[in-house]
């Protein structure tokens, strides 16, 4: 049976109109903007120990690319051609339960998929990525502000924040230049102790170069004590401290950490005898959720990106998180992962209009760190006063100028103001 | 059993790993894929076997330790860290040849594995499993705590190099992995073949009797540990090497699980078990974590946390369901299956 | 002295809260001869319902203390029924694989109800510290260990003495006999099972008073292990007396030889006592003797 053979011809002809047409409208003047896609890597301990602060920054990140793409991406001018193009960012993410193993999986594989750039979490998991990192030629950001993290900087790792040592430095200079006149006698000394973790990230607080900044300063410190991660009382380890004459005591791990660290001060009956100095990574709401009245009166410095104050990109940012997710309950450690998601679209906006399209992993790392100072860029929303230097300029002294200096007022955390960290790590 | 048509005449033919052309065959295709897989691997594919490999091996080494002599162990992630931890301070500090660290990794890590094997020889079965436990805190607590180990920093170590050739990109990496693989399976199902291999399994299957029947049972027992932290060591130096970093949060109780889930997923006391089970549960681990964005697509309103969730409750269900259904392991399910084929459409 | 005096005493204190969690793990052994690895799950869950039923939903807390230990009860019937009963007569390997893959379960069906966020209670127990032999222990500490001596004292009379629990006795020295004699040893399974089940609900909830609930909760059925060990696995005070010792070299530890090697000695100390034990004494201070010798 012969098929009719103008029905051929038909078929035949919608196939070819079709192709024509789509080739056509690729390339149509409408659609001669050139809509590209950066992708970028994220792997966070969404499950496992440090879950609570992770999630928030993953939401943080997914909302605040999910809304910088529905506003059209990144503008840039492609140096190439000198055409304005726009940028979408692909942020391929992963949960990593927090163990080394499972990040070091995720980066392979997201290599794999053409990442240009990736976010880590976790300070065991930046170590490993770090050698990967300088091999595969993909630069990385993380949160472990630890010295083994940061210095000697080169391009492959970027922090979002001051490094541990510097923020406390912050908070030594507060407390010898502004809380000593005002709350010791005339020649008193303040007489510092550090109750902290036997980890990396609770170790990270005391280096030589911190300990020689505290003898400039006239602080006594006397020494460091540890407290198991666990552990739910930590009386003997204050009691220790009070007993050789501490006035001001210090910490660096996580919030529930710190909270027990202030209930065991205030079970001693030494609330506001001993002042708590809580380091970046442990002053958030959750501590003053878990330390609840045990909490009044610490001091300490926050996490950048402090969404929580009223600002109107603060207000901005709180809108765009709470439209991908209305039930989440927005605290501190959201504002570091917005942090990270301005870093980023910064740094990648400047490798477009250097490098133009397509991106390299090298191109990046080269864009967030250019020895003629290209990297430097200003916070866009004015979040908190200073720009932020990503340079590798040996000059140059800290990842992160300032910081805020938050006190835990009836259960909230409040600005007293944004000071300067002294670049201590890299002496 | 063995499919139709073939007879054993003598006792080497019965004890042949290789019985049939076919055999051979698959054999040399096999080999041939491996040998020639960086060739059209992307970049994911090469790193993911190379992972697979060290997995492979350092179940190969519960394996001998639990599968053939009976002793659970759940602290092979902490054997692990010290044998990348070895094998990185005698490459890095010490200026020792990577030829010449791995072994030496895997026999310190051997030894280590015998101090910690000791009390075997008066306690059994899940009291052993808590020894190890203990093992596995108190071992990542000393690397911590070290000067020459850097501490809670981790250290650094360089590439692997062998003579002239320096091994730094994933497919040199991939080669030298899968080439200490093969030898590390070869030795294993030798190993099951000869005398020691015997008095292993009579130790698994009771201690007593074997006792009885002249097997120096607690001979058997620390040898079983230090052969099977030996290779966890060799597994270790591996892992050292291609990451060129070492960090105690490297080796968390986590993997001693998994390592030990790989063992039962597979079939325990069977070679080929061991190897699938590591790959099943390595699959399954990549598996699950591509497939969590797509499910938090499915449910964005909830947070970034129900599509990670559902990770551990997926793994956990079917490790569950496995243990109640198959408790032989996939082994067994495969050798139903062979055998199925090979009888159809006869019953038995 | 007063440093002896007061890392003793908070370690008694101390101690008393892991003798609950402790507990759980022996009553389970005991009776069915699983070691439970889910445990730090079921305390957690239990911790979690206290708190959703206090916290948002706003019930008074002994309400909702009530419906924490019947969900603890609930859930330990739930893993008996569903995982435990299928595994019987498997070895001791494949029931041990069942827990932890149980405790990730659990893990993971926690955070997906719950979230990671860290929550706490409202406060119901008096703030400050006692004076105990020139040592400060706080008074919530203080209540926790009064309340596990007494939960343990009530149990473990109940398990050596009462008449009613001499068929769970027989089940626990040897199903099969126990059996042959009618003993239901399934219900007993399954009673023990929510028992367990109930206890570390009240063990969450301690924990939770003191330290705050949050996802950190069940790493301390791990860190109970060697404190069960030390005791004894069979036996109820062994578990006691074991939660006792370990949180007292625990904070002894951490107070004499910290300062010497640089932190972090707590949990490795434990575990060193326990393999010391398991070496010369496996069957720990009150524990049955078993005589096997190889």
């Amino acid at each position: 049976m012969k098929h009719s053979n103008m029905g051929k011809f038909i078929v035949w002809g919608m196939m070819v109109f079709l192709t024509f047409g789509l080739w056509l409208g690729a390339y149509s003047p409408a659609m001669s903007q050139e809509v590209r896609l950066v992708k970028i890597g994220n792997s966070h301990g969404l499950t496992g120990a440090v879950s609570v602060a992770h999630t928030a920054y993953m939401e943080a990140m997914i909302a605040y690319f999910k809304d910088l793409n529905e506003r059209g991406g990144i503008e840039f001018t492609n140096p190439k051609t000198g055409k304005v193009g726009k940028a979408k960012i692909e942020h391929i993410w992963a949960d990593d339960g927090y163990v080394v193993s499972k990040i070091v999986a995720n980066f392979t594989r997201m290599k794999g998929d053409g990442i240009v750039f990736f976010i880590n979490g976790s300070v065991g998991g930046s170590l490993a990525c770090l050698e990967l990192s300088k091999r595969d030629k993909i630069a990385q950001i993380h949160a472990g502000n630890i010295k083994a993290l940061m210095y000697p900087k080169h391009k492959w790792m970027v922090t979002s924040s001051a490094a541990y040592t510097d923020s406390f430095g912050a908070g030594i200079d507060w407390i010898t230049k502004e809380w000593t006149p005002k709350n010791l006698p005339a020649g008193g000394k303040v007489k510092l102790g550090i109750i902290t973790s036997d980890t990396a990230f609770g170790k990270a607080l005391l280096e030589p170069s911190t300990e020689a900044y505290m003898k400039e300063r006239g602080v006594e410190f006397l020494g460091m004590l540890f407290a198991g991660v666990g552990d739910i009382d930590m009386s003997p380890q204050v009691k220790s401290m009070v007993d050789k004459g501490a006035n001001w005591i210090a910490c660096n791990h996580t919030a529930p950490f710190a909270s027990n660290l202030a209930k065991s001060i205030g079970r001693l009956g030494l609330q506001g005898k001993v002042n708590l100095f809580l380091n970046q990574a442990c002053f958030d709401d959750v501590f003053v959720q878990q330390a609840g009245e045990y909490a009044e009166g610490t001091i300490g410095i926050g996490f950048t990106g402090h969404i929580l104050d009223s600002h109107p990109y603060n207000d901005k940012m709180r809108e765009i998180i709470k439209r991908y997710y209305p039930n989440t309950n927005i605290f501190y450690q959201h504002g570091n992962g917005v942090n990270y998601g301005r870093i980023i679209e910064a740094g990648i906006t400047a490798a477009l209009n250097k490098f133009g399209f397509p991106l390299t992993g090298e191109n990046v790392a080269d864009a967030f760190f250019s020895a003629d100072g290209k990297g430097v860029w200003k916070s866009p929303g004015g979040l908190i006063p200073g720009d932020y230097d990503l340079t590798s300029n040996p000059a140059d002294n800290a990842m992160l100028h300032d910081a805020a200096l938050l006190v835990a007022e009836k259960g909230k955390l409040k600005v007293i103001k944004y000071v300067h960290c002294p670049g201590l790590s890299f002496r | 059993m063995p499919p139709c048509g073939v007879y054993s005449r003598n006792y080497a033919e019965d004890m042949a790993t290789v019985r049939t052309p076919f055999h051979w065959g698959l054999l040399i295709i096999l080999l041939l894929l491996l040998a020639f897989f960086p060739s059209f691997a992307t970049y994911y594919w090469l790193t993911l076997m190379i992972f697979m490999c060290i997995f492979v091996i350092n179940t190969l080494g519960l394996h001998i330790l639990l599968g053939c002599a009976g002793q659970i162990s759940l602290g092979h992630s902490a054997f692990m860290g010290v044998g990348a931890y070895t094998s990185a301070i005698l490459t890095a500090k010490v200026g020792i040849p990577f030829l010449f660290a791995l072994p030496l990794a895997g026999i310190v890590t051997g030894l280590v594995g015998l101090i910690f094997g000791f009390p075997s020889v008066r306690v059994k079965g899940f009291y052993l499993a808590l020894v190890t436990l203990g093992a596995q805190f108190i071992l990542v607590y000393v690397i911590e705590h070290l000067e020459i180990t850097g501490g809670t920093n981790g250290m650094t170590c360089p590439f692997a190099s062998i003579g002239p050739w320096v091994l730094d990109t994933p497919a040199k990496i991939y080669w030298l992995t899968m080439a200490v693989t093969g030898v590390m399976i070869f030795f294993t199902h030798n190993l099951t073949r000869t005398r020691v291999g015997r008095a292993l399994i009579a130790v698994r299957d009771n201690d007593i009797a074997a006792e009885v029947l002249g097997v120096d049972v607690v001979y058997y027992k620390l040898l079983a540990f230090f052969i099977g932290c030996f290779f966890t060591g060799i597994a270790g130096s591996l892992w050292a090497h291609y990451l060129t970093s070492v960090h105690p949060d490297q080796f968390p109780l986590y993997n001693s699980i998994l390592y030990l889930g790989a063992i039962i997923v597979g079939g325990i006391g069977t070679l080929f078990g061991a190897i699938t089970g590591a790959i099943v549960m390595r699959g399954f681990d990549e598996a699950i974590r591509i497939a969590t964005p797509a499910l938090a697509e499915l449910f964005p309103t909830l947070g970034a946390n129900i599509a990670p969730a559902i990770g551990p409750m997926v793994y956990g269900l079917v490790i569950m369901i496995f243990l109640i259904f198959e408790p032989r392991g996939l082994h067994h399910a495969w050798e139903r299956l062979k055998s199925s084929i090979r009888l159809w459409p006869f019953a038995y | 002295m007063s440093t002896f005096f007061h890392l003793l005493a908070n370690g008694l204190a101390v101690g008393g809260v892991y003798a609950v969690v402790a507990l759980g793990f022996t009553l389970i052994f005991k009776a069915t001869k699983v070691f439970n690895f889910a445990i730090g799950e079921f305390i957690c869950i239990g911790a979690f319902i206290v708190w959703s039923f206090t916290v948002p939903f706003g019930l008074p807390l002994p309400v909702g203390i009530l419906i924490g230990i019947l969900g603890g009860g609930f859930l330990g019937f739930l893993c008996e029924r569903l995982c435990v009963r299928p595994m019987i007569g498997q070895p001791v390997l494949s029931i041990i694989i069942m827990t932890l893959a149980l405790s990730f379960f659990l893990n993971g069906a926690a955070i997906l109800v719950w979230g990671s966020m860290p929550a706490s209670y409202p406060t119901y127990l008096p703030k400050g510290s006692f004076e105990v032999a020139g040592a400060a222990v706080g008074k919530d500490i203080m209540f926790c260990f009064v309340a596990t001596l007494v939960i343990g004292g009530a149990i473990g009379f109940y398990f050596q003495r009462a008449k009613g629990s001499i068929p769970m006795r027989a089940a626990a020295e040897d199903q099969q006999v126990a059996q042959a004699a009618g003993v239901r040893v399934k219900k007993i399974s399954t009673l023990v099972w929510i028992v367990a089940g109930i206890v570390c609900a009240v063990g969450g909830l301690f924990l939770g008073t003191i330290r705050g609930v949050d996802m950190y909760l069940p790493e301390f059925g791990l860190k109970v292990v060697p404190a069960v060990l030390v005791g004894g696995l069979e036996s109820i005070p062994g578990a006691i007396a074991g939660g006792l010792i370990i949180g007292v070299l625990e904070k002894l530890g951490s107070g004499y030889i910290n300062p010497l090697v640089g932190g972090g000695i707590e949990t490795a100390i434990a575990y060193i006592i326990m393999i010391i034990f398991l070496i010369f004494r496996p069957y720990g201070l009150f524990g049955l003797k078993k005589i096997e010798r190889i």
